[in-house]
């Protein structure tokens, strides 16, 4: 169950924006309901804070009347609601999509200057939401998290195809098939956290076993399933073609 | 026979001397099984030629052949071993003076006293481990920045020949040198270390005058560029400020003629105006250039100067450019120089991919979270995008030949001197996505 929250200043553009999400959700028989609508960001903040009882969907404008403005808000909503869908509602002049991306992992934003395309776009919102949400739910595998400042970010562990260290500084890249990313942090702090399918096959490496395509035992190289190297020292050799079963 | 065998292992301890002090200058990245293969190539030289006086360089050059073929980096190789064989030489004149002075032995004994001569060696690789050890300490201090190097020998040439020429001086030198030692001058033989080791000295602080000089020409060429771009910058807002004006023109026009419609009640021909001419959109200000001005947040000329000159760049190829730089940055925990070099490749790295699409796109941005500075380029691109970790390798490249070196330099400065800098890599359907994650931290 998913709880709508809508704050917008304009009593008018409210009061669409609310209708029109009712209908909505009866129409597509949507998991969610609102909960509340307001043009005031501070009863949003307390009612986040004090009774807030499921994962919420946020519709937000970004002038409000007031001394906070949506995106504050929405960094206040973040902070409480780590799951929340964010969706700000924005003229073109206040658009700031890398920020809404960045700051507060906003799901998504609607550009009211286009009144035409505004409701289609408030109901492929709300479907993402509840998809994503579905999804998270059946999703229950262990991952990784990665933190910039108040960015987080989870890295599912199947996903993972190795670790690598630089040997000189104390920063580890974590590489998937589509992504490389990298954060502070040694090998021999993760290997405690994930599970027994990664070895440390040498000193900067540590794989994943079960994304190994090849082993080159005489190179003493392991070939990951996108084509990726990944040394293996002689000591570890023999442990990993044990683990491996062969 | 064992004479053989003493002349072995003097030969050894100089090839191994050798193999090590290249390995710990660390000016060229080398496996230590591969100091091996250059140890080996001085024994096969020393003992393959027999003529006395070309023993040291035939073996020079070799081990630069042999340098060359395995890390395929020709300056960096002939620099490693120049100065490898200028640190020996002033090795065995240390262990020379120790020997000679200290212990008070005469050349001919030492040269003749098989145990003598082999300490000697011994002492010899010893005090080389150590020479090479220090240089190293002073490498790291005067931070020669690996991806700036190429471009430090070119300007330096003149550096280059007297360092070749200092050990051609130096080699014929310590040749004739043995033949006073021979001759028992031992009072010439000092003066003659003296002298070098004078020279020596005033070649350190000649060479450490002139890096430093060619630093600064580095940034003056930068500021120069600088220069250009903010031009470039400011003939854009000059623009701006003209399709303003123009557009503020035809607005009044347009409102002082439908008042006088209002005025004459003529709702009939207002309707009829405003079809005409409002709707079509014959009065729009240039789309173009309407983010430009979020650069005003960028407080760093430099920086401003590269951004609004690849976002021209970009907008004259038809790449439609998204800015997003919504908090003042005024700090950022790395030099502006490397910074403008990194964003400058990967801009041009993302308007070659995305030139080539049917959605040319390229989104920017700078946000500031916490203490964290995240910097943002990501393009819409084809869908046949080479597997990321090619895309690092030195030299790779889709776009033919003698291309490929962008990456692998934005690695290479953010591993050598940065430590506080993440750069990220996210591919998506048709996108691919770069970030360049600050901790202002540090």
């Amino acid at each position: 169950m998913l709880d709508i929250i809508i704050c917008e200043d304009n009593k008018k553009e409210r009061e669409g924006i609310t209708s029109f999400i009712r209908a909505v959700l009866s129409e597509d028989n949507l998991n969610a309901s609102i909960v509340l609508s307001t043009e005031n960001p501070y009863d949003v903040i307390d009612h986040v804070k004090n009774f807030k009882k499921n994962t919420g969907i946020y519709f937000l404008d970004i002038s409000l009347k007031s001394d906070i403005d949506g995106l504050n808000l929405a960094k206040v909503i973040r902070k409480m609601d780590l799951e929340g869908y964010i969706i700000f509602v924005t003229t073109h002049s206040e658009l700031r999509i890398l920020t809404f991306e960045y700051k507060v992992e906003a799901l998504d934003y609607i550009i009211k200057d286009d009144i035409l395309k505004v409701k289609n776009r408030i109901k492929e919102c709300l479907l993402k939401a509840c998809e994503r949400d579905k999804e998270s739910r059946g999703n229950k595998g262990k991952s990784i998290v990665v933190n910039y400042g108040s960015r987080t970010i989870n890295i599912s562990l199947d996903d993972i195809l190795f670790f690598e260290t630089s040997a000189k500084i104390h920063k580890v890249k974590v590489h998937t098939a589509n992504q490389q990313m990298e954060f502070y942090g040694t090998l021999k702090e993760i290997e405690e956290v994930v599970d027994e399918n990664f070895y440390r096959s040498h000193k900067s490496y540590l794989i994943n076993l079960k994304n190994i395509k090849e082993i080159d035992r005489y190179k003493k190289v392991v070939v990951m399933l996108n084509g990726e190297k990944c040394y293996v020292s002689s000591k570890n050799m023999r442990g990993l073609l044990e683990k491996c079963q062969i | 026979m064992s004479d053989l065998i003493f002349k072995l292992f003097n030969n050894s301890c100089i090839a191994i001397t050798i193999g090590i002090v290249i390995y710990n200058l660390k000016i060229v990245k080398i496996k230590k099984r591969y100091i091996g293969i250059i140890v080996c190539t001085h024994l096969i030289c020393v003992y393959a030629i027999n003529v006395s006086n070309l023993k040291l360089p035939i073996s020079f050059i070799s081990i630069v052949l042999v340098m060359y073929f395995i890390t395929r980096e020709f300056y960096m190789s002939v620099t490693s071993i120049v100065l490898t064989y200028l640190i020996t030489s002033i090795g065995d004149m240390v262990t020379g003076l120790i020997i000679m002075d200290v212990f008070g032995y005469n050349y001919n004994i030492i040269q003749n006293t098989s145990y003598i001569y082999g300490i000697m060696h011994v002492m010899f690789l010893i005090s080389n481990v150590i020479l090479s050890k220090i240089m190293n300490t002073v490498f790291n201090k005067i931070k020669l920045e690996h991806s700036y190097y190429k471009e430090y020998i070119k300007e330096n040439m003149s550096m280059v020949i007297y360092a070749i020429i200092s050990l051609i001086v130096l080699y014929i030198n310590s040749r004739i040198a043995k033949q006073f030692l021979k001759k028992s001058d031992e009072m010439i033989a000092s003066l003659n270390i003296i002298l070098l080791a004078a020279y020596f000295i005033s070649s350190i602080v000649l060479a450490y005058i002139s890096i430093k000089n060619v630093k600064r020409k580095f940034r003056y060429k930068y500021k120069i560029k600088e220069l250009s771009q903010l031009k470039e910058y400011t003939g854009m807002l000059e623009e701006l400020s003209y399709d303003l004006r123009k557009f503020r023109h035809d607005y009044i026009n347009i409102l002082s003629s439908m008042s006088s419609y209002i005025e004459e009640e003529n709702y009939k021909g207002l309707k009829g105006y405003f079809k005409k001419v409002i709707l079509p959109g014959n009065i729009s200000i240039n789309e173009k250039n309407k983010n430009l001005d979020l650069l005003k947040n960028v407080k760093f000329m430099g920086l401003k100067g590269l951004l609004s000159s690849k976002i021209i760049q970009a907008q004259s190829l038809d790449i439609d450019v998204y800015i997003d730089i919504a908090e003042e940055i005024d700090k950022i925990a790395i030099e502006t120089i490397d910074l403008c070099r990194i964003l400058g490749i990967l801009f041009d790295n993302a308007i070659e991919a995305t030139k080539i699409c049917e959605n040319k796109k390229i989104n920017f941005g700078i946000i500031k979270d916490e203490s964290y500075i995240t910097i943002v380029i990501s393009n819409k691109c084809s869908d046949d995008v080479p597997p990321m970790y090619k895309l690092y390798e030195k030299g790779f490249s889709t776009k033919g030949d003698n291309r490929g070196l962008g990456l692998s330099i934005v690695k290479d400065i953010i591993d050598n001197k940065y430590e506080n800098i993440f750069l990220n890599t996210i591919i998506g359907k048709n996108n691919f996505k770069q970030e360049l994650i600050i901790d202002n931290k540090k």
